[in-house]
């Protein structure tokens, strides 16, 4: 009977998970807009860098029948199966950490949230009116259903009109790893970089909040019972904007590619001082079993990512540049269309196609379930699945760099209650 | 007696829970009963949005071609994959004690999800009415899929 007990409850337990009651984007209000017009703009610093998306397997599902015997030895078996995909997803990691440090990614942000600002508000150049004209556009807009599906940045001659609504008024970065205050007045832009698994394409996703304790948030929703407790508090803004890289082309499998492949992870399989791992090894187990699957007829994503990769990193970085500045472009021009938007999103509204450009690319905003009101813009034709698995890699030079500010922090902080005392 | 009776009990409601959240995979709209299947929506320039969820990278292209000529009433169609992805998701067991089936433990492991596939589909010719069911009836999306349906 204990068996089933347990069997119900873990069946039942998998459909436990409370259901989202409201949307997480939060607009601001009319009257937020109003009283807000210029805003400083928080860029909190990015400190992962570009991670490199991989699977961890977990054996834990066969091990568990085997009681404690069996948590031991799959412990041990998930340590053989992940040491090779998290090696190589690390040396991914370390080398677009190398043609793109994190300085890089957060100063290219920077760049472009400026220029969104000095569009906004400098009545200059045509060329820079587009803006302008994306931000003026949107304080107009009330109603989500009733947005254009053609694109809202059309291109005008005239000069732009002043700015209204909320604006980007400076831009700063500020390292907030340990941060545990809020920063009032200003619009933070925290944003993360991910290499998918077969390293195809390049996901970047910007979380954007504003709070104010002149403006407190006021849920737009009526809850039956009383209002969760999550939506009494925190930021009065709060959205994601999301951009996928346009994909690249999945390498087909060839003789000389698989020899590539293999000489790859040996290469990847040694230690500092050149050396293959010790015959017996969890190292050298992990090694003969990533070179018996690179002798098979087919490409693993883990496998792919091995080519393309490298394809990011050609002509130092160039095509990486081109993308992370496409990126930080649609994140600085929506943020501030979307802060113009007062429209509550529902959990059971419908996506709108908001832009499509030459390239086919295309700018959606999400219209149900708990991201309605995020922006996505996504690359076209789209040719393999691409996937982000359950575990990132960092860079070494990202990771030191983390522990080194953390240090810094904690000095920082046991200094300043010294002085308090 | 009233052991072997709680144990059919226990067992039938394992059935049960297990099938409740069981999904069947045949063509058609998504739905609360159907996990797999289309969803689709038409944009304001008059091309479609059409979303498929299915098992395999070969059946996804299949549900997205046939779909695509329900609506286009013909196979001539421009189409634009924006979007093919395998999400990961989070499972849950109960695995019984091989050596003492009177004890057994939970676990949970991430596995690959069904797959997502959306694309702009653009009809060469004038769009004819769609032969099946369209998006609205939608009842429900699946979990893993993005929303895209009214």
């Amino acid at each position: 009977m204990r068996i089933m007990v347990g069997a119900i409850l873990a069946v039942a337990l998998t459909g436990c998970a409370t259901a989202p009651q409201y949307p997480t984007m939060r607009p601001l209000t009319a009257a937020h807009v109003e009283t807000m017009g210029p805003t400083r703009v928080v860029v909190s610093e990015n400190n992962n860098g570009i991670e490199k998306a991989w699977f961890y397997t977990s054996t834990s599902g066969a091990g568990a029948a085997y009681g404690l015997i069996g948590v031991m030895v799959s412990a041990a078996m998930d340590a053989i199966i992940n040491y090779g995909p998290s090696q190589r997803a690390q040396k991914a990691a370390n080398e677009m950490a190398e043609v793109m440090p994190v300085d890089a990614l957060n100063a290219s942000l920077v760049e472009q949230l400026r220029l969104q600002m000095a569009a906004a508000t400098t009545p200059a150049q045509p060329a820079e009116a587009t803006l302008t004209a994306v931000s003026a556009d949107a304080s107009v807009v009330t109603d989500g259903s009733a947005a254009p599906a053609e694109p809202i940045v059309a291109s005008v001659v005239a000069p732009p009109p002043p700015p209204s609504g909320v604006y980007y008024e400076n831009v700063e970065r500020a390292q907030r790893l340990m941060a545990r205050d809020v920063l009032d007045d200003a619009v933070v832009v925290s944003t993360s970089y991910t290499l998918s698994e077969d390293s195809s394409t390049l996901r970047v996703i910007a979380n954007v909040t504003y709070q104010s304790t002149a403006t407190p948030y006021s849920t737009p929703y009526t809850f039956t019972g009383s209002v969760p407790r999550a939506e009494t508090t925190g930021p009065a803004y709060r959205n994601t904007f999301t951009y996928y890289s346009t994909q690249l082309p999945v390498p087909t499998l060839t003789p000389e590619l698989r020899e590539r492949l293999i000489a790859n992870i040996q290469e990847s399989a040694r230690d500092a001082n050149g050396a293959l791992p010790a015959e017996g090894s969890n190292e050298y187990r992990s090694m003969e079993r990533e070179l018996e699957n690179a002798r098979d007829d087919r490409l693993s994503k883990d496998e792919i990512a091995i080519f393309l990769t490298r394809e990011w990193l050609r002509d130092d970085g160039a095509l990486l540049r081109r993308e992370l500045d496409q990126a930080h472009e649609f994140i600085a021009r929506y943020v501030v269309l979307d802060m113009n938007r007062t429209v509550a999103p529902s959990l059971t509204g419908s996506d709108e196609l908001l832009e499509t450009t030459e390239d086919s690319r295309s700018v959606r905003r999400v219209g149900s379930g708990t991201a309605a009101g995020s922006y996505i813009s996504f690359g076209g034709n789209v040719s393999s699945f691409s996937t982000y698995g359950n575990a990132i890699g960092i860079a070494r030079v990202h990771s030191e760099r983390i522990e080194q500010i953390r240090d810094t922090m904690r000095a920082a902080n046991r200094a300043s209650e010294r002085n308090n005392r | 007696m009233f052991r072997s009776m709680t144990t059919r009990i226990g067992t039938a409601l394992v059935a049960v829970s297990a099938l409740a959240g069981c999904v069947t995979n045949v063509y058609g709209p998504i739905s609360e009963r159907s996990q797999f299947g289309y969803a689709d929506t038409r944009n304001a320039d008059g091309s479609y949005t059409v979303r498929v969820v299915a098992a395999s990278p070969v059946q996804a292209h299949e549900y997205w071609d046939r779909r695509a000529a329900e609506l286009c009433g013909s196979t001539t169609f421009r189409k634009n994959i924006f979007r093919a992805e395998i999400p990961v998701v989070t499972t849950s067991g109960y695995a019984v004690n091989a050596y003492n089936p009177a004890y057994g433990s939970s676990y949970q492991q991430d596995v690959y999800g069904a797959l997502i596939m959306e694309g702009y589909l653009h009809c060469e010719a004038a769009a004819a009415e769609p032969t099946a069911a369209p998006a609205e009836t939608v009842v429900d999306p699946p979990p893993a899929a993005a929303p895209t349906q009214p």
